[in-house]
């Protein structure tokens, strides 16, 4: 396993051949199933799945935040020169936060109702810096300034329930960015808001990133918000990665027959449907999601694939850099290849 | 194509605010959800209707439905006077209303009987309604669940056994199980996998075009109501900012909000200039609505006229309505 593209300087995070397993009464299911991708200095990774893919799971594990009966089984994650799941639980725990933090989706219950923003926010800092009463508050006011908040002192005493959607997610922003971590973690950050308010908040998402070089991994199944906001994309499906690239190539020369599909079936704004009155169908992909307790063997999407062939059951893809910086597993684009394991 | 199967006229939906005082309470003022919107829906097509959370657009379907009472305003369904019978009529007249307009619900997880099978489910309009021989009972439901792409096998099952997309097929065969020539659909996709929407859009489609369906889609998902739709009616804060065909609306917009909604919707292309807040601020809360134009306070081309007056909902071009002092 060599580092593909460029080796001379280390990217602030790699995950190499992450894997992770839930025991359930009906047997282990692998949620991630050997995931490997890169993080660079000031860059946003877009994770691109839908439900079940594993990319909520995989974001969880750069934390270690796997929830029981979660557990990772294999796996390496390398953050600005640190072996993560080789760290103690405290060194772990004084990282999480203040290193790497995280937005989540819904800002409405990330948010402890019963404290005032101000002081739950300040307890972050408080406990990660060491800082003042004072300080603390000060620190609070600055990153709430930050996010486009206006009367942050007037805010700093209000509580959740009393602010709208948007500006709940400016305050979870301000609270990710407190420590001035490296990585930020933004797991759908605008799924729950509505159009403009999620412009506003990817505006705002870009605008800091490059203001506090800070890098980003953001995970979303609306390829939509990850066009405007990744440099580069990893597309999930079913635990496993279908195709690494930059955000331009994903759309403009897609791969993997699961990319391509997912973007020809989704509707598009920009696009009309009827001419004349005649109305164009949907290029869906057929069929269902996976029962991830008995995934298909093989390649995951090749029950749904319009172009599998017998092989892609019998064999399992391997990622495999078709071009700099493009890595796709499907044999018929010519990816390496394991057979099944019996 | 151009007859009107639904007119909605003036409706109003207004939710009173309570105070609590010593002894009961008292009305201190109106949460003004639905606000005197009018609109059409021809037979055989789709008229969407967008807005974001809180413009009134559930509250609107579900007053044309009465599933709530609305405060004012009508809706005639082939001319004839549903709120009227629906408010006071006889049980038999309000079926027959019922039987002809339906809703198909946002959550296929909430809105099927978790203890009831897909047959009990597809069946039970046709209790209710009595409008079926329940000799025919069995041969109408094979009929339904291969309309929805449904298998046989799948009658005997139970919601729990489906995945969201079959869900919201079972939800449409419901509505379907009365032969309505009307279905609203609140939001069908938005609880769907990005992979699965397209055949529910794609199924909705082809039963427009089998059955004749005229489909009311509610939305704020701008990309599946410019695939679905013939017309779309903008909402904003309880009232109908703008109606127009669905390219015309999409290319050239009049109203300054529809515009800021579309360039905000991003769009799966890197190099597209979309998703910019072309917006500051939020919407205001409906109890307490902006005087003159409700857009005004945060609209780029706002004159001192939009202040004060409330423009009304007014032709401007082919097929095309808006309600603005200064269009772009």
């Amino acid at each position: 396993m060599s580092a593909p593209g460029s080796a001379t300087t280390e990217p602030l995070l790699r995950v190499r051949d992450l894997r992770v397993q839930f025991h359930t009464g009906g047997g282990a299911l692998d949620a991630v199933d050997g995931v490997d991708f890169h993080i660079g200095r000031n860059e946003v990774l877009g994770l691109v799945g839908e439900s079940g893919s594993g990319k909520t799971i995989s974001s969880l594990a750069l934390m270690r935040l796997v929830p029981p009966p979660g557990r990772i089984v294999g796996g390496e994650i390398r953050f600005d020169g640190q072996d993560l799941l080789a760290l103690a639980p405290r060194e772990m725990a004084s990282l999480r936060g203040r290193r790497i933090a995280m937005v989540f989706q819904n800002p409405a219950y990330s948010l402890n109702p019963l404290l005032s923003i101000g002081g739950q926010l300040a307890e972050i800092v408080r406990h990660h810096e060491k800082l003042s009463r004072e300080s603390a508050r000060g620190r609070v006011l600055e990153l709430l300034r930050l996010v486009g908040i206006a009367d942050p002192a007037v805010r700093l005493r209000q509580f959740p329930h009393e602010m709208s959607g948007g500006m709940k997610q400016r305050v979870c922003i301000a609270r990710a960015l407190l420590c001035d971590p490296a990585l930020v973690l933004a797991d759908e950050p605008t799924t729950a808001l509505d159009v403009t308010i999620q412009a506003q908040i990817l505006d705002l998402l870009l605008e800091l990133k490059s203001r506090l070089h800070m890098s980003m991994l953001l995970v979303t199944h609306d390829m939509g918000v990850v066009a405007r906001m990744a440099d580069r994309i990893v597309v999930m499906y079913a635990g496993r990665v279908c195709e690494t690239a930059h955000s331009r190539t994903v759309f403009r020369a897609p791969l993997h027959p699961y990319t391509v599909a997912l973007l020809e079936s989704v509707p598009r704004a920009d696009r009309a449907y009827r001419r004349d009155g005649v109305r164009e169908k949907l290029p869906a992909i057929g069929g269902r999601l996976p029962d991830m307790l008995h995934p298909p063997a093989g390649c995951r999407f090749h029950p749904r694939c319009p172009e599998a062939v017998g092989e892609c059951g019998r064999v399992v893809p391997l990622p495999t850099e078709v071009s700099p910086g493009h890595v796709v597993s499907c044999i018929r684009r010519g990816s390496r290849s394991v057979p099944v394991a019996l | 194509m151009t007859e009107a199967l639904v007119e909605v006229q003036g409706l109003r939906k207004y939710y009173p605010v309570h105070r609590r005082r010593l002894l009961g309470r008292r009305v201190v003022g109106q949460v003004r959800a639905v606000d005197d919107i009018s609109l059409t829906v021809r037979a055989g097509e789709t008229l969407g209707l967008v807005g974001e959370s809180g413009c009134g657009k559930t509250t609107a379907a579900r007053a044309i439905l009465h599933l709530v009472a609305p405060s004012a305003g009508r809706v005639l369904l082939g001319g004839v006077d549903t709120t009227e019978i629906l408010k006071g009529g006889r049980r038999e007249a309000q079926l027959a209303v019922r039987r002809r307009m339906q809703y198909v619900f946002q959550d296929p997880y909430l809105s099927l009987n978790p203890r009831w099978s897909v047959g009990d489910i597809v069946l039970e309009p046709m209790r209710v309604h009595g409008h079926v021989p329940r000799a025919q009972w069995e041969h109408r439901l094979a009929d339904l669940l291969e309309l929805v792409g449904l298998e046989q096998s799948h009658a005997e099952r139970y919601p729990h056994e489906f995945s969201g997309g079959q869900r919201q097929r079972i939800g449409i065969a419901r509505a379907l199980a009365v032969e309505p020539g009307f279905l609203i659909c609140d939001e069908p996709v938005s609880s769907l996998d990005v992979s699965v929407r397209g055949q529910i859009l794609n199924l909705l489609a082809s039963l427009q075009d089998t059955l004749g369906l005229a489909y009311l889609y509610i939305s704020h998902d701008l990309s599946s109501v410019r695939f679905v739709s013939h017309r779309v009616a903008v909402m904003y804060l309880g009232r109908i900012v703008e109606v127009a065909e669905v390219n015309a609306l999409f290319a050239r917009p009049l109203h300054h909000y529809t515009h800021a909604l579309l360039r905000a919707i991003p769009v799966p292309d890197p190099d597209a200039v979309s998703g910019h807040s072309a917006l500051a601020g939020e919407v205001p809360s409906p109890s307490d609505i902006p005087s003159g134009c409700r857009f005004h306070p945060r609209c780029p081309a706002a004159l001192p006229v939009c202040r004060s007056a409330d423009p009304a909902l007014a032709e401007a071009g082919a097929d095309h309505l808006v309600a603005c002092h200064n269009p772009r």
